[in-house]
């Protein structure tokens, strides 16, 4: 048999010198930033100082933090800010009964039905799916001490997180509907009447001297028109530190 | 926002905290700056405390394997289970013991006391020793 010789062809293309460009420091930095690694030790960098920080706020039961130079802090309310949160959330709730631009949750609930949104199915599906959640974990429970496999065991858990977002994305959707009732207005306000109780700025001392912390809002009237940012993380504190209500 | 109670669990979980936590009662070591009036955060750290150091009490005693502590998810899932387990078990050894009758030995029938496993107490010294 004979065998076909082919032509091969050969194409040499020239080699052209490619000019060295000289990257600048902030080009290689960038490069580096996309740098799944680098992104990676970013990521674990941040949450050591997360966690330095929360270590931090666990050391007493008030939290320091500072807004430009000025420092302030949130301590736990006492048992009469308590009280006074409490009182005032009550004056706030009849008020708010008197008030035509506000209503009950039930009342709520009945509008929302006649538009075809059902609230208490809501519930009963987060309801439902804490059950279900339940059940999962007894099962993952027994696999961990009987000593099963990884995949077994990883089945599980990837139904339970399914289920904890499931319930999530529901309770988000119940939270929106409701927040505007007359119930969940009164939390929120008295949140924000012992986030004022609560909330010091340090005047600074002579030198030498340690310096007073006094109240950092006058009034109430004070803290509804104070700086937003400040307001929002003092809440926030606050409401690590209290608990609920 | 930066997800406290998540970075608090990793705290309690940490050998820092477990080892503070298992040696403050006998060293007399304060955890917190404050000895009472816990805020919110404290007192949830304190539950997480006592949490992973039962969870690493049956690491320790052989009843799960290390893979336990690989996500909070395994961590819940074994606690929620002991505990609904151990409650079961109260239940019904709760029930056996509302089950066994009460009454007075009748004439004639021979009255037994029933002492269980604390019957060592009284076992007679064996002869022989002192």
């Amino acid at each position: 048999m004979e065998e076909e010789i082919k032509e091969v062809s050969v194409e040499i293309t020239p080699v052209v010198a490619t000019p060295v460009v000289e990257k600048t420091q902030e080009e290689t930095l960038k490069e580096m930033a996309k740098d799944p690694l680098v992104e990676q030790a970013k990521q674990k960098l941040l949450a050591d100082m997360n966690l330095d920080k929360v270590e931090e706020m666990l050391q007493q039961n008030s939290i320091e933090f500072d807004i430009g130079k000025q420092q302030y802090r949130v301590r736990k309310p006492t048992f009469q800010e308590k009280r006074e949160a409490y009182t005032v959330k009550v004056e706030k709730f009849n008020e708010l009964l008197n008030d035509s631009k506000y209503e009950l949750e039930d009342t709520l609930k009945e509008k929302y039905k006649k538009r075809g949104i059902n609230v208490d199915d809501l519930t009963a599906r987060i309801q439902n799916l804490e059950g279900k959640k339940n059940e999962f974990q007894l099962k993952l429970g027994r696999l961990l001490e009987a000593k099963a496999s990884e995949p077994e065991l990883k089945t599980l858990k990837d139904e339970i997180e399914r289920i904890v977002d499931d319930q999530y994305m529901i309770s988000i959707k119940k939270t929106n509907l409701m927040q505007f009732s007359i119930e969940s207005q009164i939390m929120i306000f008295a949140y924000q009447f012992l986030t004022c109780a609560v909330t010091e700025k340090l005047i600074p001392g002579a030198e030498g001297e340690e310096g007073t912390w006094v109240k950092a809002w006058k009034s109430f009237d004070d803290f509804t028109q104070a700086d937003e940012r400040l307001v929002n993380i003092a809440s926030f504190n606050a409401s690590l530190l209290a608990g609920q209500l | 926002m930066l997800d406290v109670f998540d970075h608090i669990r990793t705290l309690a979980k940490s050998n820092k905290y477990q080892s503070l936590y298992n040696h403050a009662k006998e060293l007399k070591i304060q955890i917190f700056h404050n000895t009472c009036d816990f805020s919110a955060l404290q007192l949830q750290f304190l539950n997480d405390l006592a949490f992973y150091a039962g969870l690493m009490t049956d690491y320790a005693m052989g009843e799960v394997d290390f893979i336990v502590f690989e996500n909070t998810i395994y961590e819940d899932a074994y606690h929620y289970y002991k505990v609904n387990t151990n409650r079961k078990k109260l239940k019904n050894h709760n029930q056996d013991i509302s089950d066994k009758p009460t009454r007075p030995a009748r004439s004639g029938e021979k009255e037994s006391l029933d002492i269980g496993s604390s019957s060592w107490v009284f076992k007679s010294p064996k002869k022989g020793r002192i």
